[in-house]
């Protein structure tokens, strides 16, 4: 009986989550002035020109290309690096492969605040100097490289976890065989790895497209703005322009790439962050 | 020495070797030059670094704004902490009998993947003094005006407990899971109801999991920045009253609209969360240590 009633608040939370994210899409429907005039009502039209104002007006449309960009090559590249490296770093008996190993850990426990300084400083040199000797830089490029480097320590550590559970006899098997090393880890290793490679590939994204406080230290220029960011300058604006609709477009447009890839891979996304936080 | 090891010998560097670099060079390094940084005064490139060794820390200790945000970020952590592991036990033991438990899991977890800032642009709207919420609430005298400075803590408070409990309850859950089913059958047997087995068996034997979440939860619950700031930040910076850690040192470095660059302090503030989640992680893992149940 008691469970049975422990339940209904379980069911009032869920039911809250649902309910917020219908408001916000039912809401981006509805025209700016009838958002506090009538909260309630439903809307009676689609009111396509929110999506509009937003995505071209406010510029989200330039900041969703960016964002995906950016997190895509970043993304990518971080399981390109980390997964040779987690593979040797299980495999390897050299003396450096466990004290490396802990040392990309270490990494983990690191806040972004303790790094964030001398990487702004870093980035404005480096984008100083590529301007007079190349004549250009994009900072778009700085992010990327920063974010490759911040998402190393648990995309290893993830990997690292995942290499272990394979079984070594296919390895040796392919060294009897004569297969270099490298063929064995492209034709072999990475093959039995895939599903590991691709939660790290889905947590990454999922982390990169919410990432703002970098963004918001490394790009100023509103064309280079990452999504989060774009959606933030239009909610600065807000109190001079009114666009409410716009605004609810805005996170609407936010949170529907990740609802998608959440519908279609949620279990992995959820046993990729528990079990790299349970090893 | 076999050829697979010997193959393996002539990969290590290649192999290692560019995440390694990558590692050093932008994530490393910079910790490690945020201590340097943190000994000087400094407004940025093109400023001359001036040494001043303690003066940046001697001034935090004087700083009543530093202190005011590492109370916050204190109270984030403990407040949160305890409301968001108490709801995440009471859950797990609520959903480990429910047939529906998957759906209830993943729809409790999902704010935790959504951009932070969209869902503090969200529910600043839902909140907004004349919104849904206040809506709701006006006709049983409920209504406040929750993004006012007097209140504006606690909102965010609440908002992080909901955004994170999920994240919590899908990792005692796993930890839950592992447990064999004839643990509970025989506590079941033994007369033992809900509470006595989540207290003597699924509390003990996913000890280790408790553990990990609660490290988890000290690094990040330190370092919350874009929910705070989407949260407030509809015009000026965040107020006082909603300040952390992350949120006075991103205001007196780049943030804001006129930024400070006060680089050195900054990064003094950086080196003192180093120290802060170093402090407690290993003073937590100390404390939980000896509880652990193996079997």
């Amino acid at each position: 009986m008691l469970a049975r009633l422990a339940r209904i608040p379980v069911w009032v939370w869920v039911g809250f989550n649902v309910a917020l994210l219908g408001w916000l899409a039912l809401t981006s429907l509805k025209p700016s002035r009838e958002i506090f005039d009538n909260p309630f009502s439903l809307p009676t039209g689609v009111e396509a020109a929110n999506y509009d104002s937003a995505w071209t007006v406010s510029e989200l449309g330039q900041g969703f290309i960016n964002s995906l960009f950016i997190v895509a090559i970043a993304s990518v590249a971080v399981v390109a690096l980390a997964a040779p490296a987690a593979y040797m770093l299980t495999r390897s008996t050299t003396w450096t492969a466990s004290p490396l190993t802990t040392f990309f850990a270490v990494g983990m426990g690191i806040p972004l605040q303790a790094v964030i300084i001398p990487i702004f400083v870093m980035t404005t040199q480096i984008s100083s100097f590529a301007n007079d000797t190349f004549g250009w830089w994009d900072d778009r490029i700085s992010l990327t490289i920063v974010y490759i480097a911040m998402s190393l320590p648990f995309t290893v550590f993830l990997l690292t976890g995942f290499f272990r559970t394979l079984p070594e006899d296919l390895e040796e098997a392919a060294a009897l065989d004569g297969a270099t090393g490298l063929r064995t880890f492209v034709r072999i290793m990475l093959p039995l790895a895939q599903p590991g490679l691709i939660t790290a590939l889905i947590l990454n994204i999922v982390s990169l497209w919410n990432e703002t406080l970098l963004a918001l230290i490394l790009i100023t220029d509103n064309e280079q703005y990452t999504l989060p960011q774009a959606l933030l300058g239009l909610y600065q604006t807000m109190q001079y322009t009114s666009n409410w609709g716009g605004l609810f477009a805005g996170v609407v447009i936010v949170v529907v790439p990740i609802l998608a890839i959440y519908l279609w891979l949620g279990r992995r996304i959820i046993e990729g962050l528990t079990v790299g936080s349970g090893k | 020495m076999t050829a697979l090891s010997r193959a393996r010998r002539r990969l290590y560097w290649p192999f290692v070797a560019p995440a390694t670099l990558i590692y050093v060079a932008f994530f490393v390094g910079p910790a490690i030059a945020s201590i340097w940084i943190s000994l000087h005064k400094w407004r940025g490139a093109g400023d001359e670094m001036d040494f001043t060794g303690a003066a940046n820390y001697k001034r935090l200790l004087e700083d009543d704004a530093f202190k005011d945000s590492f109370a916050n970020s204190l109270k984030i952590l403990v407040i949160c902490g305890v409301f968001i592991f108490a709801l995440a036990f009471l859950m797990t033991i609520v959903l480990r009998e429910m047939k529906s438990r998957k759906t209830v899991r993943a729809l409790l977890f999902f704010p935790y993947i959504v951009s932070p800032v969209a869902i503090g642009v969200g529910l600043g709207l839902l909140l907004d003094p004349s919104g849904v919420v206040n809506g709701v609430l006006e006709p049983v005298g409920l209504n406040r005006s929750w993004l006012a400075p007097d209140h504006i803590f606690a909102t965010i408070l609440i908002g992080i407990i909901w955004v994170t409990t999920g994240f919590y309850v899908t990792l005692l859950m796993a930890g839950q899971e592992r447990i064999p089913a004839y643990f509970y059958e025989d506590a079941t047997l033994a007369g033992a109801n809900r509470w006595r087995q989540f207290w003597h068996v699924t509390l003990p034997m996913s000890w280790d999991i408790v553990t990990v979440a609660a490290v988890l939860w000290v690094i990040n619950s330190l370092k919350i920045f874009e929910f705070i700031y989407a949260f407030t930040g509809t015009g000026d910076s965040p107020p006082s009253e909603a300040r952390t850690i992350p949120i006075y040192q991103f205001l007196m470095t780049t943030g804001g609209r006129n930024p400070a660059y006060a680089l050195g302090y900054g990064c003094a503030m950086g080196v003192v969360m180093i120290a802060l989640v170093t402090v407690l992680v290993v003073g937590l893992r100390r404390v939980m240590r000896r509880e652990a149940v193996h079997f």
